[in-house]
């Protein structure tokens, strides 16, 4: 039975924007070859990291959200991922609900959070179920 | 915070459209004190279901450095 994860990845933005998408790419093939499937990657890009790792105050991240049957398959990229001196940081989580392409979060206007109209976007969500 | 007598209401409860998710540092920065400490239950007026996923929330940020451990030595 397959599983849901979904992978967070904090890549070193010093080497500038090629390489991080080349980092990314990487570890996508990597799963999509494993056969992870789908694979569905969310690169937020640079932002500033709550504390200091590895000497970066900053970094790209990435969120890649992929369902798989194979847990030896994570254990090897986990390994993989800790021996890159490019990926900063990694963690892996257990999802509930399967893969997901994301919805763009609303940009930085939306202080509080209040929906304007909440049944209105309720009936969104129906209608694209 | 809270006044004794005035009860205050879950807000995942009361607004069922904002979900609990560990990348949403503005919603999770809401819940911690501005030294990086979780804000206990009885000030928030968060429910305990909701709490207990609030607090993977925030620490599963705090790995990914989206949230601090620890604020840094006051400014």
């Amino acid at each position: 039975m397959a599983r849901h994860y979904e992978l967070t990845l904090i890549v070193d933005s010093q080497a500038g924007d090629e390489a991080v998408t080349q980092t990314v790419g990487k570890y996508e093939t990597f799963l999509t070859d494993s056969g992870a499937e789908p694979v569905i990657a969310d690169r937020r890009g640079v932002r500033k990291l709550a504390y200091e790792v590895k000497k970066h105050l900053q970094a790209d991240y990435t969120y890649i959200q992929f369902s798989s049957g194979e847990v030896s398959m994570i254990h090897e990229m986990d390994r993989l991922l800790r021996l890159d001196q490019s990926v900063l940081r990694h963690m892996f989580i257990k999802m509930d609900l399967p893969p997901v392409v994301p919805i763009e979060a609303p940009a930085d206007s939306t202080e509080g959070g209040e929906e304007p109209d909440e049944d209105a976007a309720e009936k969104e969500k129906e209608d694209e179920a | 915070m809270n006044v004794r007598g005035r009860v205050k209401v879950c807000r995942f409860c009361e607004e069922k459209t904002v979900s609990i998710n560990y990348k949403d540092d503005r919603l999770l920065r809401r819940f911690v004190t501005d030294r990086g400490k979780v804000i206990p239950r009885r000030m928030t007026g968060t429910c305990a279901k909701h709490q207990r996923e609030l607090t993977t929330a925030i620490k599963r940020a705090r790995n990914i450095a989206v949230l601090p451990y620890a604020a840094e030595t006051s400014k």
